[in-house]
């Protein structure tokens, strides 16, 4: 492979990356404020999909909890600042200890095992927090919800607009996203992709995988409760019912649409989930008049089960490649003659 | 490695066309509701209510014969020449049951459709996800919920542009203690259903019992999903009550009841206005036979007093309803129908101008609705007394009648 | 004396609910040993044997016959599954494997949605249901019924596996793939097999519980996950240990209830799944008993 055009390539891809931040930035000026929060939510989910993805597409692991660390980060920053009157910050940070112990905790029995006792486990641990923020009612409020979550402020910037809270959270989310590359792209996330998850392999070439999955699934955690957190601040009310197992299996399925083959599979598979149930609100009454809501969840399950038989690397690889095929034709110049299979399908979820 | 890098590259500008085309569908939204509001101007009168209604997911039961009713009346009204010669458009969006949902659900209404006013909030937990929204916007909102929290929160935070037209525990747990006081029951048992309806229930008996010389001898709660309440019950029977009170919705309050019976008490049954749907006494079958419990005079239409002065709108709305939907009319139908029409009588006086239907909802004195005399005042956005209520018992048919 | 009519009382509700979990459970096992899958629409099996009786029952069918029509009917759909979903999958991972019935899961209840709504509904008991006096507490002939009825498909499990030719051509599946195939046992129909026998468990089990706590779309969730404790705690591939699991989990269950509060229930179950899965991952009773099905 030539020299200069492997830089090239590098170049080309943090324009890509330039060019859509650049778009990021100017969207919020153009849609009205509905939009805008479809957005965030969008970025909220965005967030603890990325983990996800990172936790799925290369260490080959799947959590079925995850709604409960965006549960830990939403009633830590709520009981922080709703009720002791403590900074945005703190609220963050307590959730994200929170987050860490208990993902050390889980994760260092299951991690070891052969199986996917972490999927068992981040079950059971899902439904135990549940409970506690539904029966500590002194604390959480119990199934009344937490209401009064003040808005978010850092260093004295309050984000009490949906336009600042926009820029936050995308901005954390591109930073989330870079961080998880650098992850990934580290020297046991490079030899974990080359063995193709292989623990045999990986032990003989002296990879302590163990390690390397416990550091994914607790950065998975941290990524939750920082936009568990966050959300509470933005809606400003919360309840356990948000954060049930349904929704942890909400979060898989984004995952799994976009694909976890890419870390950017996490943010597609957000955007798509949440547009995709924005049109199917304007779309299904057409056709059926007296079907509601319900549609929906068979649509998602159905979608769920043949993405994944016919398109098991989701979305992102493959409307890459079409992107790719319609930008090859064009430009001659550019000969996107690479293989059209791509090695950026990790070996992790094999 | 090569391909890689290929990919990733694509991706990236995927996602940027994918930036794009939301932000083309953002625009598209734009113009349309742009266009919408436009073509609403141009015919000179158009009133916009929004609604936000759970009519699938959990609380679709309650949720569908409220999004039914609305349409009706909304309907009704137009035929009728619509509020002060402007037609209203209904903007219905189903909230699934979920917050999220609502909340969005709300953001659309008020950014993006620019209604007038807002109906909704099926279930308690969304009514408070929404009233933030609604309080910074200053919309006027009727609320279908019961919780006191949606108009009368422990934190004092603000309610100025919230009402809301279902009896609230503050209405019916008063009516539930006045009944025990009268019956002579002192020691009773408290069960409620583990969720945000059962607990808030279960607070506000906390509050109140002593008052009227309640004492609860056991509290305890069962889930929404329960299958078999008689472990707990065990507990209960050894308390020895002499009522039991069962705060909860038809399918989970049916089981506990035939296990109230099955492990063989047979004190009083008192339970909530929840259970005032036909479901429950199907599933509970035998048990259901003399259970007690409050709930708006719907149920009890063939037994009213002719001169009560519900009578004739609860009759017609049951009649109407019943025409025009499968289902029976149920009091959560009333509650929407309440709303609606407050609704539409403060716009009748106060135009559209927000402010001015904020300040005559809150003057709503004396409008006779299903779920009973609303008299609302700065203080008091809900407006209802405990007397909208009555003492409902499940006979041996399994039929409504008056428990007085 | 009370405290002893509570305590029997307590384990009579502890059994009726353990039979309940074990006939999914032993679905889950079934499964798991012979496809791979963790089969997370296990649950719903048991809802849809629930509403189709129901709904058989309301349509005047006599109801033995209605609840054979009915868990044919999901011995059916549970094949179905297995050829539209788990069979083209047979070659993913784990994790995809268990999104893949997650999907599944979610399709089937929105499914029971559309067709008979949010709203719950009732099934007789099979037979007169007065309370039978045992030393002061409470047994239901329908509890009889449901433990009754457990333990014949238990044991008719037990006879189809160990007795008959196609349970043995399962059986040796397990035990050896290679070499079953090489005996002219094809794999692939046995994971049908399988699967559509799970799912008639699960039926079972649904309509057993259906004239007790009546049925709704939902319903399947819960079973399904304790039942899942219950698998886990029997070491995912030992159909008896499962069976103690699931019987386990419905008399702890009952005895938190009974004792202290039920608030905590499923949390006490699944806080159970997390020690065995720390502490005895090859599940609690991995020395005393045999091999698997």
């Amino acid at each position: 492979m030539n020299h200069s055009r492997v830089n090239d390539l590098y170049n080309r891809h943090y324009g890509g990356l330039f060019l859509f931040i650049v778009v990021l930035a100017i969207v919020p000026f153009f849609v009205n404020s509905f939009f805008l929060s479809v957005l965030i939510l969008v970025g909220l989910y965005a967030i603890v999909t990325t983990g996800l993805t990172m936790l799925m597409g290369y260490a080959g692991q799947i959590s079925l909890g995850h709604a409960a660390f965006y549960g830990v980060g939403a009633y830590a920053s709520a009981v922080m600042t709703g009720t002791h009157g403590m900074p945005g910050i703190v609220g963050v940070l307590v959730g994200v200890i929170l987050s860490i112990v208990i993902a050390v905790l889980i994760g260092i029995p299951t991690l070891k095992l052969k199986e996917n006792y972490l999927a068992l486990a981040t079950l059971g641990f899902g439904i135990i927090i549940f409970t506690f923020f539904k029966e500590l009612k002194e604390i959480t409020g119990g199934l009344n919800g937490f209401f009064g979550i003040p808005s978010f402020s850092l260093f004295g910037f309050s984000f009490d607009t949906d336009l600042k809270f926009y820029f936050l959270i995308w901005v954390l989310l591109i930073i989330g996203i870079l961080f998880s590359k650098n992850v990934i792209d580290s020297r046991v996330g490079r030899a974990l992709r080359s063995i193709h998850g292989s623990d045999i392999a990986a032990n003989s070439i002296g990879v302590n995988i163990q390690q390397y999955k416990l550091k994914v699934f607790v950065l998975s955690a941290v990524y939750a409760s920082v936009a568990g957190s966050l959300y509470a601040h933005y809606v400003t009310f919360i309840n356990p019912n948000l954060f049930t197992a349904m929704e942890s299996i909400n979060f898989l399925i984004m995952v799994v649409i976009g694909g976890s083959a890419n870390i950017w599979g996490g943010m597609i598979g957000a955007i798509v989930y949440v547009l995709l149930n924005e049109l199917l609100k304007d779309i299904v009454p057409v056709f059926f008049p007296n079907v509601g809501g319900e549609f929906q969840i068979v649509f998602f399950g159905v979608l769920l089960v043949a993405i994944l038989i016919y398109m098991p690397q989701g979305l992102a690889p493959t409307l890459g490649k079409l992107w790719g095929r319609l930008v090859g034709r064009k430009s001659k110049k550019q000969a996107v003659t690479g293989p059209p299979n791509a090695d950026a399908t990790v070996g992790g979820s094999k | 490695m090569k391909g890689e890098k290929e990919m990733k590259k694509r991706i990236l500008a995927l996602l940027t066309v994918m930036m794009m085309l939301l932000l083309a569908a953002c625009g598209g939204g734009d113009a349309d509701s742009a266009s919408g509001s436009d073509s609403g101007k141009d015919s000179g009168g158009e009133i916009k209510i929004g609604s936000v209604i759970d009519a699938s997911g959990s609380a679709s039961p309650l949720g569908k014969g409220e999004e039914e009713t609305i349409k009706m009346i909304v309907d009704e009204l137009n035929e009728k020449g619509g509020i002060g010669g402007k037609k209203i458009k209904l903007i219905s969006i189903d909230s699934k049951s979920d917050q999220n949902e609502a909340v969005l659900a709300t953001k659309k209404l008020i950014e993006q459709e620019k209604v007038t006013a807002i109906i909704g909030g099926t279930i308690s937990g969304n009514s408070l996800a929404m009233i933030p929204l609604i309080e910074k916007a200053g919309i006027p909102y009727v609320s279908l919920a019961a919780s006191k929290q949606v108009n009368n929160p422990d934190d004092k935070s603000p309610r100025k542009w919230t009402f809301k037209t279902a009896q609230g525990d503050d209405v019916v747990i008063p009516k539930l203690l006045e009944y025990l006081e009268k019956q002579g029951l002192k020691k009773v048992a408290w069960l409620n259903v583990a969720n945000s309806y059962g607990t808030s229930g279960h607070e506000e008996f906390a509050k109140l019992a002593g008052d009227h010389g309640v004492k609860a001898v056991i509290e305890e709660e069962f889930e929404a999903t329960v299958n078999d309440a008689k472990s707990t019950l065990t507990r209960v029977k050894k308390a020895k009550p002499e009522a039991i009170i069962v705060w909860g919705t038809a399918q989970e309050s049916a089981v506990v009841t035939k296990n109230i019976r099955e492990i063989g008490m047979d004190v009083p049954v008192i339970e909530s206005h929840g259970i005032g749907t036909k479901q429950f006494v199907e599933l509970a079958g035998k048990a259901a036979n003399g259970v007690v419990f409050p709930a708006g005079k719907l149920l009890v239409l063939n037994e009213l007093d002719n001169n009560d002065p519900q009578k004739e709108k609860l009759t017609a709305f049951k009649e109407a309803y019943e025409s025009k939907y499968s289902n029976a009319a149920s009091t959560f139908g009333g509650h929407a129908y309440d709303a609606i029409h407050i609704l539409a009588e403060a716009i009748e006086k106060g135009g559209t101008d927000k402010e001015k239907i904020r300040e005559a909802l809150e003057q709503t004195d004396g409008f006779i609705g299903i779920s009973g005399t609303f008299k609302m005042s700065p203080e008091d956005h809900n407006g209802l007394k405990s007397d909208s209520l009555v003492m409902v018992k499940i006979d041996e048919k399994g039929e409504w009648t008056l428990g007085e | 004396m009370e405290l002893t009519s509570q305590f029997i009382q307590l384990i009579f509700s502890g059994l009726t609910i353990g039979s309940i979990y074990a006939l999914v459970a032993i679905g889950f096992v079934i499964t798991y040993n012979i496809t791979g899958v963790l089969n997370f629409a296990q649950g719903d099996f048991a809802m849809l044997g629930a509403m189709l009786a129901i709904t058989f029952v309301s349509m005047d069918i006599p109801m033995g016959l209605g609840i054979i029509l009915s868990i044919g009917i999901v011995v059916l759909v549970g094949g179905i599954f297995e050829r539209t979903a788990i069979y083209p999958a047979r070659n993913a991972s784990l994790p995809t494997l268990i999104i893949i019935t997650l999907g599944v899961a979610i399709a089937i209840r929105g499914l029971a949605i559309l067709i008979w709504g949010t709203q719950p509904r009732s099934l007789p008991p099979f037979t007169e249901n007065n309370p039978i006096n045992v030393l002061n507490a409470v047994l239901l002939p329908q509890s009889i019924w449901a433990v009754g009825i457990s333990v014949v498909s238990l044991i008719a499990m037990h006879y189809f596996f160990n007795k008959t030719f196609i349970g043995k051509a399962v059986t040796a599946c397990v035990v050896n793939r290679s070499a079953a195939r090489l005996m002219g046992i094809k794999p692939e129909w046995m994971s049908f097999i399988s699967i559509a026998v799970s799912a008639g468990l699960g039926a079972i089990a649904g309509i057993i519980i259906a004239p007790i706590s009546g049925a709704t779309y939902e319903m399947g969730l819960m079973i399904g996950m304790k039942a899942f404790v219950a698998a886990v705690i029997g070491g995912l591939t030992n159909a008896p240990a499962a069976i103690i699991g699931a019987f386990m989990i419905g008399i702890l269950e009952s005895f938190t209830e009974g004792l202290w509060t039920s608030g905590y229930k499923d949390a006490i179950s699944f806080a159970l799944l997390l020690l065995v899965l720390f502490f005895m991952p090859n599940g609690l009773f991995a020395k005393a008993t045999g091999k698997r099905v």
